[in-house]
């Protein structure tokens, strides 16, 4: 009985909060992508040769975490198979958040584009109980910061 | 929609570059498959259940890469590069990604 | 190079699911899965235990040491009320019963592997006549006629092995919990099996059934003055007091059996038997 009290406490709150959390992470995500929406992140590996850029690599790294409810739901889902839907919001957020890290890593550095964008994900905290606790996503890339008169080649 | 993980088409030429798009989906298969897996892994050999498991994460994964694109009006997405992440016991994530494009 | 900001849609890559609907469907999903395999190994485990030779189930509590019985006043008695109940019960030949007799303040009897029936002192000072005894003594072993204890046995661990596998993966004990209340479905089906061939048993013997009623009133009586409150049948092993009452009375007035009659009473040095440990 008290474990099934636990579960529910668990359950509401990681709900609750979840949620709360989920909605102010993706409106904050939405207003950053807003600002920074003027520089280009682009996967191309061939920059533009018209001018000169100084280079230097940029990063940002999120590490997010599932709340119990997502998880319970998880397990679940692994029970009967089919999309995962907790985790899908769960690196969706992951990615946006670390691209926007590296972007404004980049925006500091008064870049004006980013080169051969890449993402790394790992999922870390495995091994407990095989259950899920971490996902890091990595969003890297070559900021170009312009450098030479425009015409000089 | 032309996707392809080069970056320079032959006779083709990129007019504007739009940004990155990608699309990700991760997929559990049921416990029965998983309980299989565990029992062809005494044998080795393919496991069929998570071949097909991957492969739909990955269709869907694509398709939600080329809804992105076409959203934004982009007609080909290049440099295209997936990745794979277990984040759970027998659930896998497939995640794509690339550069949306307007080619010539 | 141009480049130009265009705007990607919001969610493509998340599914918009209710997170509470989804819940509500899984959980659903998940537990019909479980209670549907706990039930369907349960009845298969019902189904083919049985055919265990009880020479096979002797041999596997052969190992426990069991305390030889004292030839008291009380054993005699208790062993003499048991020839008779077995007598009148009609079991398959190779099955034999075996009686202890615990000195404990426990209020319980059970019927385990093996044939071996133990009635503790705490019960037994509580019956109010031989015919709550003989009605007791048919419950156990009823029990063992039917192979109830070997039944569970491979019901209970079939099943915990299966949910095992099943929940193994990943954190979900609680769902287990599903497959527990499932399980119990079959003990009170057993239980309430086991009643009705005692009850039979009790008739053939004294040509009523008024020990029946002696017996359950009196564990009745007990559950209620030990502040042991029943709770939810749902959660029990055992039917609970009053509907096992109700039942078997139900029993008796459909095949006509006289539900009072003359009771037997218990014999003075049996009681002082008792009394005197």
């Amino acid at each position: 009985m008290t474990n099934l009290i636990i579960f529910l406490l668990l359950m509401t709150l990681g709900y609750l909060v979840g949620q709360v959390a989920e909605k102010k992470h993706y409106k904050s995500i939405i207003q950053r992508e807003k600002r920074l929406s003027g520089l280009p992140t682009i996967a191309s590996r061939f920059p533009p040769t018209d001018r000169l850029f100084d280079q230097s690599l940029v990063m940002g790294n999120t590490v997010i975490s599932v709340d119990y409810f997502k998880r319970f739901i998880a397990a679940l889902r692994n029970l009967l198979g089919g999309r995962v839907t907790s985790y899908e919001s769960l690196l969706d957020r992951a990615r946006r958040e670390s691209l926007l890290r590296m972007k404004q890593q980049a925006e500091a550095m008064g870049a004006e584009y980013v080169f051969n964008v890449k993402y790394e994900t790992a999922s870390i905290s495995k091994g407990r109980n095989n259950a899920i606790g971490s996902v890091e996503v990595l969003a890297y890339g070559t900021a170009l910061i312009a450098c030479g008169p425009s015409d000089e080649v | 929609m032309l996707i392809s993980n080069m970056e320079i088409l032959p006779g083709k030429e990129v007019k504007t570059h739009l940004g990155l798009v990608q699309g990700s989906s991760v997929r559990a298969k049921h416990v029965g498959r998983d309980i299989m897996a565990g029992l062809k892994n005494i044998f080795g050999g393919e496991l069929k259940g998570y071949t097909e498991l991957l492969q739909e994460s990955r269709d869907e994964a694509m398709e939600r890469m080329q809804r992105q694109a076409q959203a934004m009006g982009a007609n080909a997405i290049l440099n295209v590069r997936f990745s794979t992440s277990s984040v759970a016991q027998g659930a896998a994530e497939i995640y794509v990604y690339g550069s949306a494009v307007i080619l010539e | 190079m141009k480049f130009e900001h265009r705007e990607i849609p919001d969610g493509i890559n998340v599914t918009d699911v209710h997170p509470l609907k989804e819940l509500v469907v899984l959980l659903s999903g998940a537990t019909i899965l479980i209670v549907a395999l706990v039930y369907i190994l349960g009845l298969s485990a019902g189904f083919m235990a049985p055919y265990i030779p009880f020479d096979t189930e002797k041999r596997l509590t052969a190992s426990f040491p069991v305390e030889a019985p004292a030839d008291t006043a009380v054993e005699h008695y208790l062993q003499q009320v048991t020839d008779r109940v077995v007598e009148v019960m009609d079991l398959p030949e190779e099955i034999e019963v075996t009686l202890h007799y615990s000195d404990g303040d426990t209020v319980n009897a059970f019927a385990t592997l093996g044939g071996n029936v133990v009635v503790f002192r705490g019960l037994l000072q509580k019956l109010p006549n031989e015919n709550a005894l003989a009605m007791l003594l048919a419950h156990e072993i009823a029990h063992i006629k039917h192979r109830d204890p070997i039944v569970s046995l491979t019901r209970g661990v079939t099943i915990s092995a299966a949910l095992a596998v099943l929940l193994g993966f990943s954190d979900l004990d609680l769902m287990g919990e599903a497959g527990v209340y499932t399980m119990l479905h079959f003990s009170r089906t057993m239980e309430q099996q086991a009643d009705s061939e005692a009850l039979q048993a009790v008739y053939t013997l004294y040509g009523h059934t008024h020990g029946a009623s002696d017996l359950f009133d009196t564990i009745s009586a007990w559950h209620k003055a030990s502040g042991n409150s029943e709770g939810v049948e749902f959660m029990q092993s055992h039917p609970l007091d009053q509907k096992r009452i109700k039942t078997l009375s139900a029993q008796a007035t459909s095949k006509h059996w006289p539900q009072a009659g003359e009771t037997t009473p218990l014999p003075q040095r049996f009681i002082d038997g008792l009394k005197g440990q």
